[in-house]
């Protein structure tokens, strides 16, 4: 890998709130810039296949519906960032509540996958459509969430996968974050991530084998008030 | 007719950017990685690379040291999307020849493309004029 993982972990310290709301922003307006980008160069064509029609070249009706479906796409794309960018800032507006925590890291798993792309790892979610209604804070769970996966995203090598899974018991959520491997890894520490993860009430469990590592958040249903708040 | 290489994972971009190049009269390649852009230079002499910095696998500043590790005069101009310039200012102190933040206009690039085939040129001049000298000197003439 390239990019050592001591220098990604670095790089999304788990030190405030803030850092994680600016690393999650950071990812996303980089991918609508290049959403920004394509749409401009695309515009920029039309302009020069007007400029072209001006001296007498003729535009073909398959050039402009290209360019149209090229600037429709990322429209599309660049709607859908903004919408889970959306989703995610206003999981911020209540300090605790009911969310659907199914949505809530379906969609926080969509802000991460520039990330993972980045390393060149595959990241997926299962099951892909649930509902599962918890009570507490939405920021500070998906902060937990998120902390876990970029401390096994570090540990991921090109072309692994890293699933994250979520599933009901009795009387708790459990986020499951998977790195297959095919190879025995070691688990990352996990200590600053175990102390957010503490703030709500939640715990952290990781194992590691010869095929990779899961590490397993314990939620909740309803996270105590006096924890965290 | 400059010959120029982009290199970024956004296939689309580098399409549409590269048809718009040949419309202005250069010979455009595109990369879709680090990697295929260490490939192509084996094969052509490019006057220009256009090198996105944030891409998968291998980013753009580990390709452009290893870009300048094979031909050290090769002329690189990085494109940046990370709304700072402090990633543009770190690839020239890299030996990347000038960069430009997304999304760049094609007038500024194609600019910057001039300016990097004059230096190019000069570079090879400068290499002549080295040549030749050592010959001369050796000569004894």
């Amino acid at each position: 890998m390239i990019e050592d993982k001591e220098k990604f972990r670095i790089r999304y310290p788990a030190d405030t709130e803030i850092r994680f709301f600016g690393t999650i922003t950071a990812s996303v307006t980089h991918e609508l810039n290049n959403v920004m980008s394509i749409i401009s160069q695309t515009g920029g064509l039309l302009e020069d296949l007007l400029s072209g029609n001006r001296l007498g070249r003729p535009i073909s009706p398959e050039s402009l519906e290209r360019i149209a479906g090229k600037i429709r796409a990322q429209t599309t794309r660049g709607t859908d960032i903004v919408n889970r960018l959306n989703r995610f800032a206003h999981g911020a507006d209540e300090p605790t509540g009911m969310f659907d925590l199914g949505k809530a890291l379906n969609n926080l798993g969509q802000l991460a996958q520039r990330l993972a792309t980045l390393r060149g790892v595959i990241l997926k979610f299962t099951p892909e459509e649930m509902t599962l209604e918890l009570e507490g804070c939405q920021f500070r769970i998906l902060q937990t969430v998120f902390l876990v996966l970029l401390a096994i995203l570090s540990e991921a090598q090109k072309g692994e996968t890293i699933t994250l899974s979520l599933e009901k018991n009795a009387d708790c959520a459990r986020v499951g974050i998977r790195l297959d491997t095919g190879r025995h890894c070691e688990i990352p520490d996990l200590s600053r991530e175990k102390i957010i993860a503490g703030n709500i009430g939640a715990g952290i469990a990781p194992q590691n084998d010869t095929n990779g590592i899961i590490i397993v958040i314990r939620l909740p249903m309803k996270t105590p008030p006096t924890v965290g708040q | 007719m400059a010959k120029v290489l982009l290199v970024d994972d956004e296939k689309d971009f580098r399409e549409i950017l590269a048809e718009r190049m040949m419309g202005r009269g250069l010979d455009a390649d595109t990369a879709e990685s680090g990697f295929k852009a260490l490939e192509m230079i084996e094969s052509k002499s490019y006057d220009a690379i256009i090198l996105d910095l944030a891409m998968p696998e291998m980013d753009g500043m580990e390709t452009l040291k290893r870009l300048l590790a094979k031909q050290p005069h090769l002329q690189v101009i990085v494109l940046t999307g990370q709304a700072t310039v402090q990633k543009g200012v770190e690839a020239v102190k890299l030996g990347a020849a000038d960069f430009l933040e997304k999304p760049a206009e094609i007038e500024s690039l194609m600019a910057k493309i001039e300016e990097a085939q004059a230096r190019k040129l000069a570079l090879f001049e400068q290499d002549l004029d080295k040549k030749i000298s050592d010959i001369t000197r050796k000569k004894g003439w």
